[in-house]
């Protein structure tokens, strides 16, 4: 330091630095200090991690949401399925449209002003809760007539496919061999889940909150998965072929396009040492993907994985400063996924698992292994920020799930945040 | 007991509340602790006060302490005394950017230049030199030679800007050198 100083000021800062002078009257002093001391306050000594409430609170909430979560994990999966039992009410018809949809022709029949569906659809209010995940009724009818005015289709394919799956009559045959109790029973099953059932992706969450469904983006699907689950419906005893989604997809040629994955969470800090602590908490991952190829390049979708993991790394203290800190830092990170959104944009086109049942499962359990350089400034006591550049390896978790983490298990981050260190 | 104990076993028994360790600690270290208490404070008695304020906060704070090694605990002892310091100096002065009184010592260019010897000076003449010069820059002067704070942590400690304190550091430069260049001549 101070290399611009001349010799004489560094020998003047070694003579003074070698300066002691007794406290005169050192006694009195001491005895002023003694008393001070006794009448000061009990020394706060700061209580360990494991006996301050909100620490154990924290450390409880974690352990109670992973533990939450992995029961979740363990219940058997019906979720996937796409069924119509288990699919809850989104939408309300009032009874002249039930009685109407008998005519199950009328689900595919393109004259638009006496289609019961189209009626159906226009008197469909989504139930509050659902409100920010389907689209307003109006919408839908806009769509249906746009629909209509430039792809006339419908009922020929809907007629075709059911044709070619040999599992229902064709869409102009009634339902004779119903009785019509029964008729009315399904017609009304259908109502209730025409709006879920419009929808081929299904959601699965594993936090426990109530499923959402892709909004209706295509009136043609509204159309074409009516009428599939009213003629699943009338054959109830048929049993449903289940594939995986992953398998339909594969088989489809499916292309996977990854965006860059979004990390946030919180960690806590316990120091072991002067230099060394161990940091946990917990995150969430989001992975976004989109979905292309399938015949003619017409498959057009989206999927979203949701994770929460449970960091854990040793963290040793490099260089340190007044306020400033370097530390390298190692460890793994357990994440489970909780959510996964598969959404197609033309699922007719692209013939996708219409004919079929299928499933979305989960992707398992996925480990990585972190490890990383970072800078922390101390902004104020126990509180830190910091940046922190960092390489993962994601362990291959054998899932079928496509995710950037099985393209590209080598990761690289700059992760940023605020730390609270405790246990100073 | 103290005689075989290291500073660390004896820092952990400050941190029990031992006063026996306390009076070891204050044995060992006042005379280096006032010595510093002067270098800022000129009054010695404001100094007594400061170094008894300064002894008070170390144990009431020995708990935050963390030993580090040699030399750990006399570097944070010293910090504490100089910030107990600072405290006294604003208190008495509230202090204002300095100004440079009329007969405030300044050297010649040449006088500047010229080397001298130092080490020939009583430690009492150079500590003297030091407790002349004004508060504001006897403060910049200490922490930026003997704390070995750059202009920018001083700056931000005093509440003045970068330029001030290194201006005023190479002023209290050259008042010191003059104060000792007219001791060695009317020696």
């Amino acid at each position: 330091m101070k290399a611009d100083n001349p010799q004489w000021i560094t020998q003047l800062k070694s003579r003074v630095n070698q300066h002691q002078v007794p406290p005169p009257n050192a006694e009195e002093l001491w005895a002023a200090i003694a008393i001070q001391q006794k009448s000061a306050p009990a020394p706060l000594v700061p209580a360990p991690w494991y006996r301050r409430p909100i620490t154990l609170l924290s450390v409880a909430a974690a352990l109670a949401l992973l533990v939450g979560i992995g029961m979740l994990m363990l219940t058997p999966d019906k979720a996937g399925i796409t069924s119509l039992s288990d699919t809850p009410l989104v939408a309300s018809i009032p009874t002249e449209s039930t009685v109407k949809t008998t005519d199950e022709t009328s689900l595919v029949e393109p004259e638009t002003s006496q289609s019961p569906a189209r009626k159906s659809l226009s008197s469909l209010q989504p139930s509050p809760k659902r409100a920010s995940t389907t689209m307003q009724a109006s919408d839908i009818i806009a769509s249906v007539e746009h629909v209509r005015e430039q792809e006339p289709i419908a009922t020929d394919e809907v007629e075709s496919f059911v044709e070619e799956e040999g599992k229902a009559a064709s869409h102009s045959t009634p339902l004779p061999s119903v009785p019509e109790e029964t008729q009315h029973k399904i017609i009304k099953h259908h109502k209730a889940t025409l709006l879920p059932e419009a929808t081929i992706s299904i959601s699965l969450y594993g936090n426990g909150t109530p499923r959402m469904h892709r909004p209706i983006a295509h009136p043609q699907e509204v159309i074409l998965m009516s009428s599939y689950s009213l003629r699943s419906t009338s054959i109830e005893e048929t049993p449903k072929v289940e594939h995986d989604l992953d398998v339909l997809l594969q088989k489809g040629a499916a292309r996977f396009t990854h965006k860059t994955p979004i990390n946030v969470g919180m960690q806590v800090a316990l120091p072991l040492s002067s230099r060394i602590s161990i940091e946990s908490g917990i995150g969430y991952h989001y992975l976004a993907s989109t979905i292309s190829g399938g015949q003619d390049n017409a498959l057009k979708g989206t999927q979203s994985l949701h994770y929460i993991g449970m960091p854990i790394q040793l963290s040793y203290q490099l260089l340190r400063s007044n306020q400033v800190s370097f530390y390298a830092q190692a460890g793994c990170e357990a994440a489970v996924c909780v959510g996964r959104i598969v959404l197609f944009d033309n699922p007719m086109r692209a013939q996708l698992a219409l004919s079929e049942s299928y499933k979305t499962p989960l992707d398992k359990m996925q480990w990585s292994l972190l490890g990383g350089f970072g800078i922390n400034y101390n902004i104020a006591r126990s509180f830190d920020i910091f940046v922190r550049p960092q390489i993962a390896y994601h362990i291959d978790n054998k899932s079928q799930v496509p995710s950037i983490y099985k393209d590209k298990p080598f990761d690289y981050s700059i992760t940023a945040g605020l730390r609270f260190v405790l246990g100073h | 007991m103290y005689s075989t104990a290291t500073e660390e076993q004896i820092v952990a028994q400050v941190k029990q509340g031992d006063e026996r360790a306390m009076r070891w600690i204050y044995d060992r270290y006042s005379s280096w602790l006032f010595g510093v208490c002067r270098r800022y404070i000129t009054d010695d008695d404001d100094a007594c006060d400061v170094l008894q304020e300064a002894f008070v906060r170390i144990f009431r704070n020995i708990t935050q302490f963390t030993y580090r090694g040699d030399g750990a605990l006399k570097a944070w002892m010293t910090r504490i005394t100089i910030n107990e310091s600072m405290r006294a100096l604003k208190q008495q002065s509230r202090r204002q950017e300095t100004v440079i009184p009329d007969n405030f010592p300044d050297c010649t260019d040449d006088e500047e230049e010229s080397e001298m010897d130092v080490m020939s000076i009583p430690q009492e003449v150079l500590l003297e030199a030091i407790r002349n010069l004004p508060d504001g820059y006897r403060s910049v002067f200490n922490m930026y030679l003997f704390e070995e704070m750059s202009h920018k942590e001083i700056a931000a400690q005093l509440g003045i800007s970068e330029g001030s304190s290194a201006s005023q550091y190479h002023r209290a430069k050259k008042a010191i050198k003059r104060q000792l260049l007219q001791y060695l001549r009317e020696r």
